[in-house]
């Protein structure tokens, strides 16, 4: 199986250019771009993030149709090939919520309402889910709480950090048996089973679904 | 009513509005999930019911149904493929 760190520039820049296409996204990068510089020190002054350092490279932030990325892409790095595609079609399922509620009603929500923004990041990591599971075959039993667990840097409850690991759980067994939920997910597997079949599981090449 | 009052206003009918629609009655208890006709819901911790997922809108392959099942060690209510 080819290494997430080995995965060629070219693949990723190719599925960074459909996707942007797909989704009128254009990714910028977050150091030096004003709006994140100035966000990053009024979240670190608040301490909703731990630094200004933590905001800005440990993080991938959509505004609008624009995300902020804190890698050169293409390039290995702390972000690996392999998640600079995932997260990329995570943001792409924001963009596709805003389009799907309404910009303004999309960012009301995720402000003002834990739950909410909880629903939101459930649904855009299920897209992680579905990549996941088309890359390693497999839903590991502990994949719904680690990924729930990084909600914890978003200023939500534990209640609603247990939302989020029972959402994933429940969209597992739909992934697992070959179906589709998320629209991001369905248009960068697409993508990828044409231009890079090579980073597929074979289990779920091979899989025989049940109408097959 | 002078246009400063009136923009007062409107901003006072938007928050009130919104601790409306933001703070509904409880109707589920967190966490709690449910087959509701072919959609998956679970509740979240304001106890409202949220879409997991509508098992009428897959378009992957054969017919899904809602249903129980075990994943990641947990009892879940999830879309599975319908049994011939």
């Amino acid at each position: 199986m080819i290494a997430d760190s080995d995965i060629s520039p070219a693949t990723v820049r190719g599925f960074h250019a459909f996707m942007c296409d797909e989704y009128d996204a254009t990714v910028k990068p977050k150091r030096g771009a004003l709006a994140m510089e100035a966000a990053a020190t009024v979240l670190a002054t608040v301490q909703i993030q731990r630094s200004r350092d933590a905001f800005l490279d440990d993080y991938v932030t959509t505004i609008g149709r624009t995300v902020y990325v804190p890698f050169d892409v293409g390039v290995d790095g702390r972000w690996s090939c392999w998640e600079q595609i995932e997260i990329l079609a995570h943001e792409c399922e924001h963009i596709h919520q805003q389009d799907t509620t309404g910009a303004l009603a999309h960012g009301f929500d995720y402000l003002m309402s834990r739950a909410r923004r909880s629903h939101i990041e459930a649904e855009a990591y299920a897209v992680n889910l579905e990549l996941h599971h088309w890359r390693r075959g497999t839903v590991e039993d502990w994949y719904p709480r680690v990924r729930a667990e990084s909600m914890h840097g978003y200023g939500v409850s534990d209640a609603d950090v247990a939302y989020v690991r029972r959402f994933l759980a429940s969209r597992a067994p739909t992934i697992f048996a070959g179906g589709f939920l998320s629209h991001a997910g369905r248009s960068a597997i697409a993508w990828l089973d044409r231009h890079a079949p090579e980073l597929r599981s074979p289990s779920v090449r091979d899989r025989r679904l049940p109408w097959a | 009513m002078t246009r400063g009052d009136l923009v007062v206003s409107l901003a006072v009918a938007f928050v009130l509005g919104w601790l409306c629609t933001g703070c509904p009655a409880p109707v589920c208890q967190t966490l709690a999930s449910r087959c509701s006709g072919s959609r998956v819901e679970l509740c979240d911790s304001r106890g409202q019911w949220t879409l997991v997922a509508d098992c009428d809108a897959l378009t992957s392959g054969g017919e899904w149904e809602c249903g129980e099942t075990v994943s990641a060690g947990e009892t879940v209510i999830a879309c599975l493929p319908e049994h011939p």
